[in-house]
């Protein structure tokens, strides 16, 4: 007696080809994922030599909500890649500060010899432009740098 | 760094690192003091990040920062 069409019949037909009808949503996935957790940096480091602080603290603020303010020794200062003269941080700073409703934290990163004139200088520009949270980067001072003080 | 005390006419030098022990000392005897920090001109940014950050480290949360004009 045999057994027609029964599952002692049937082979195996394992595909040999890798399944592609997923790939697509794999591929959207991934594409959602990065434009969610990329930050696109917004100026480029300039050649600063860093002032040291043992009390310094990250900002807790997000990344697009910080603007830099680089001052070189010379007193040049650079906004989001490009020279900027003094008597202008006020007109880029201010309309920034109200397109961020007033989240905008300036970050003034100075070289460690710049003489305070230009520091005060761009201050007041910043208390022009209505800013009222300002922080001075610096790098974090060891114990022991700081002994030698 | 010369430090002066309110209205006193006498003036203190020290280094900055004194200052985190003289403000906790300081404070103790006035809660609502307010360090003024005026930096000269010419005097490079580092030295007033040294003088605001022993200050921090104080926790002194009531600074000013001035220019120092009369030189």
């Amino acid at each position: 007696m045999s057994i027609k069409g029964g599952a002692l019949d049937r082979k195996s037909k394992a595909s040999s080809e890798i399944p592609s009808s997923s790939l697509a949503d794999i591929a959207f996935l991934l594409l959602i994922f990065f434009m969610v957790t990329t930050v696109f940096q917004n100026d480029k480091d300039r050649p600063i030599n860093w002032a040291e602080a043992e009390a310094t603290e990250k900002i807790d603020e997000k990344v697009k909500n910080i603007l830099n303010i680089w001052m070189e020794r010379d007193g040049s200062i650079w906004i989001n890649d490009a020279p900027v003269e003094m008597a202008e941080v006020r007109a880029i700073v201010a309309p920034l500060y109200a397109q961020s409703e007033r989240h905008l934290v300036i970050s003034i990163r100075g070289d460690r010899d710049t003489p305070y004139s230009y520091m005060d200088q761009v201050q007041k520009e910043l208390v022009a432009a209505g800013v009222v949270r300002v922080v001075f980067a610096t790098t974090l001072e060891r114990q022991m740098t700081r002994a030698r003080r | 760094m010369d430090v002066k005390r309110g209205e006193s006419t006498s003036i203190q030098q020290m280094r900055p690192d004194d200052i985190e022990a003289l403000w906790r000392q300081e404070v103790t005897a006035n809660p609502n003091l307010i360090a003024a920090v005026k930096t000269h001109p010419d005097a490079p940014h580092r030295f007033m990040i040294d003088v605001l950050d022993s200050l921090q480290l104080a926790g002194a949360e009531r600074i000013s920062l001035q220019i120092l004009e009369d030189f």
